[in-house]
């Protein structure tokens, strides 16, 4: 079994099976010995280039066919891409550049590779290094000879959407990556080794799980794959289901969010001309998976003949390399519903008392094999199943830490286990997920998850759904909660104000120390959308957002 | 009422669908649609409505130099236009 990427590739033969690429109506396949024969030159030419085995080479290719051969072509070359999403619509160029830059000089590239069309807005943008592309780059060394790449060397520099001003590379090994490949493909195989498989993803390539879950994957046992440009699915979410009717796809992963788009979106005459009944894998992970989302999506696509069991929700995170845990193949949704207030309270995973708030959480499936996932208490000893409490991992998948960052390595890969930050418990050997453990609200020694917060506050008339942002401020006999929010059209900020409160009292049982409703827009976002909890707290600590609603404050704690 | 206008108020329509809660009463043609807030998804809805409605095709990275509204709908006007 490979254990490099360069010995995945030297694997590559097939001239039939291919990697076929759709963007803006168009299409082009690459067979996966032509993939290997063109992997080859471009290692050879980066190598002319002058760029040395090791060096980082930071990525910013938006066409998704440019992206696979130059990853490729430069793991060959014994470099280390680093991948990062290109200049988006809309996007504020001068933010994104700052980003770019702080990659950069984190990752220490010697090296921006751009695409053409995004080559000369960045080409001022990186900070003295240089900026090309692979055709600008001048081979002075006619045949320089391709190194021999070791599982122990890295792969590449996984950075995050998240990563703010400190961003902070995952170190992903050669070993790593083949470990968590090896390990996902056992996940998916029904006892065929991929044959008669076919993968579809719109995934983007500078996403963990569109690069290893879907084309490293696809790869590893030279499985036909379809990629869709990421801009066109959100174009048209449906575009998606379309290409798995038109060519019989097989295994497919998504976020949540992308299920709930296309359940709403999909039309019913589209549903009646599609035929799904082969998709036997649809992944599900990268976020919180949300048990309504995933049954709408079943119980839309029903009649184009999509199974519920096709369903296999996962959990991972990029210090892992991709996934962690993986719900077995045709196990489809499996859910607890446990009661809200003991796992809040006393972090236990029960079936809800008489009249108690029920809550519903998705499996994500037992370890992948070889792998360990164990829960623990906040002083680091060991929780049973049904008790909540930080996800440790442990096994061949964990990455090798931050690049550069020791410190941060040694706090987040300690003592043998990967601390994942994530909250979760054990049931019947398999792992769900509650939340994470750096954004838990502690008030009056109970444990409060923001999304909670949000989620209630987010129902009251006048607020902008799913942009408000919870948090806790140290006051002075302990934390209290404070919440901003963004107003809707129109919306009153005195009864906003009023509203949030007393829902969040009556729901939660929680007095808001501080309410602060914001214009729509107002809310900081990372660039896929999601709010920046840390960002938001200290705009709002600072005074920088401009409160509509008259300053008040309640006395902090909980409602008895 | 000309051409612009038309798809200006075309496009408030779709964004008052696609996210009713965004707050469209500031919307004008010269507003910095960064402003707004609306998700990837909104934004890229509202190019595909403007492009089935004005039969053109957006290249994306034309859509990098957008700011405002009336950008947009340039470009979905000037590629209506050539076709």
């Amino acid at each position: 079994m490979a254990q490099t990427i360069q010995a995945l590739l030297e694997n590559l033969d097939d001239p039939e099976g291919a990697s076929t690429f759709l963007s803006g109506g168009e299409r082009k396949s690459v067979s996966f010995a032509d993939l290997r024969v063109r992997a080859e030159e471009i290692a050879t030419r980066l190598l002319a280039a002058g760029s040395k085995p090791g060096d980082r080479v930071t990525m910013v290719i938006p066409d998704q066919a440019e992206f696979v051969t130059l990853f490729l072509g430069a793991s060959h070359a014994g470099l280390v891409p680093v991948p990062v999403y290109p200049p988006f619509v809309l996007s504020e160029l001068d933010s994104y550049v700052a980003h770019l830059r702080r990659i950069v000089a984190v990752s220490e590239s010697s090296l921006v590779l751009c695409g053409p069309e995004v080559v000369e807005i960045l080409r001022p943008a990186a900070g003295g290094v240089k900026v090309a592309t692979l055709e600008e780059l001048d081979p002075a060394d006619a045949s320089p000879a391709l190194p021999k790449v070791r599982p122990e060397d890295m792969a590449f520099l996984q950075f995050t959407s998240g990563s703010t001003a400190a961003p902070k590379g995952v170190v992903v090994t050669q070993q790593s990556l083949l470990a968590n490949v090896n390990a996902i493909s056992e996940q998916l195989d029904d006892g065929r080794s991929g044959e008669g498989d076919c993968g579809v993803s719109w995934l983007p390539m500078y996403h963990d799980m569109g690069l290893i879950g879907q084309l490293m994957v696809s790869l590893s046992h030279q499985v036909p794959a379809w990629y869709l440009a990421p801009l066109d699915f959100v174009r048209r979410p449906t575009s998606w289901c379309d290409l798995m009717h038109e060519v019989g796809g097989t295994v497919s992963f998504g976020p949540n969010f992308a299920y709930s788009l296309v359940a709403r979106r999909a039309q019913d005459e589209e549903i009646a001309r599609w035929d799904l009944s082969r998709w036997r894998v649809a992944g599900c992970g990268a976020e919180p998976i949300h048990t309504d989302s995933l049954r709408l999506f079943a119980e839309r696509l029903a009649p184009a003949g999509f199974s519920a069991e096709a369903f296999m929700p996962c959990y991972g995170l990029a210090e892992a390399t991709l996934a962690v845990s993986m719900v077995p193949r045709g196990g489809g949704l499996r859910t607890k519903v446990v009661g809200s207030e003991a796992l809040r309270e006393r972090g236990l995973a029960v079936e809800p008392a008489a009249g108690e708030e029920a809550h519903e959480i998705a499996s994500c499936g037992p370890p992948l094999p070889e792998h360990e996932v164990k829960i623990v208490n906040a002083a680091g000893s060991e929780l049973p199943e049904g008790r909540e409490g930080k996800i440790l991992v442990r096994g061949p998948s964990v990455t090798a830490g931050y690049f550069g960052d020791p410190a941060a390595t040694a706090q987040t890969f300690e003592g043998g286990w990967l601390h994942t930050g994530d909250l979760g418990f054990l049931a019947d050997g398999e792992l769900f997920v509650t939340g994470r453990d750096k954004d838990l609200l502690i008030i009056n020694g109970r444990n409060y998850h923001p999304q909670d917060i949000e989620w209630c506050a987010s129902e009251v008339s006048g607020v902008r759904r799913g942009n408000v942002v919870a948090f806790a401020e140290e006051g002075g006999d302990g934390e209290r909660l404070v919440v901003v929010a963004e107003r809707r059209s129109g919306g009153d900020p005195e009864a906003i104000e009023k509203g949030v409160r007393s829902r969040v009292r009556a729901t939660l049982g929680l007095k808001v120390h501080r309410l602060t409703v914001v214009e729509g827009g107002q809310l900081p976002k990372t660039s896929s959308g999601k709010l920046r909890r840390a960002e938001t707290r200290a705009r709002e600590a600072s005074g920088a957002l401009r409160r509509l609603n008259e300053p008040s404050s309640a006395p902090s704690g909980v409602v008895e | 009422m000309s051409r612009l206008d038309e798809a200006f108020r075309f496009a408030v329509e779709e964004l008052a669908t696609l996210e009713p809660e965004a707050p469209l009463d500031r919307l004008e043609l010269d507003t910095d649609l960064t402003g707004l807030a609306l998700d990837s998804v909104t934004v890229l809805s509202l190019v595909a409505a403007l492009e089935d409605r004005y039969g053109t095709r957006i290249p994306d990275q034309a859509l990098l130099r957008v700011r405002t509204m009336s950008d947009l709908l340039a470009l979905a006007l000037d590629g209506a236009e050539a076709s």
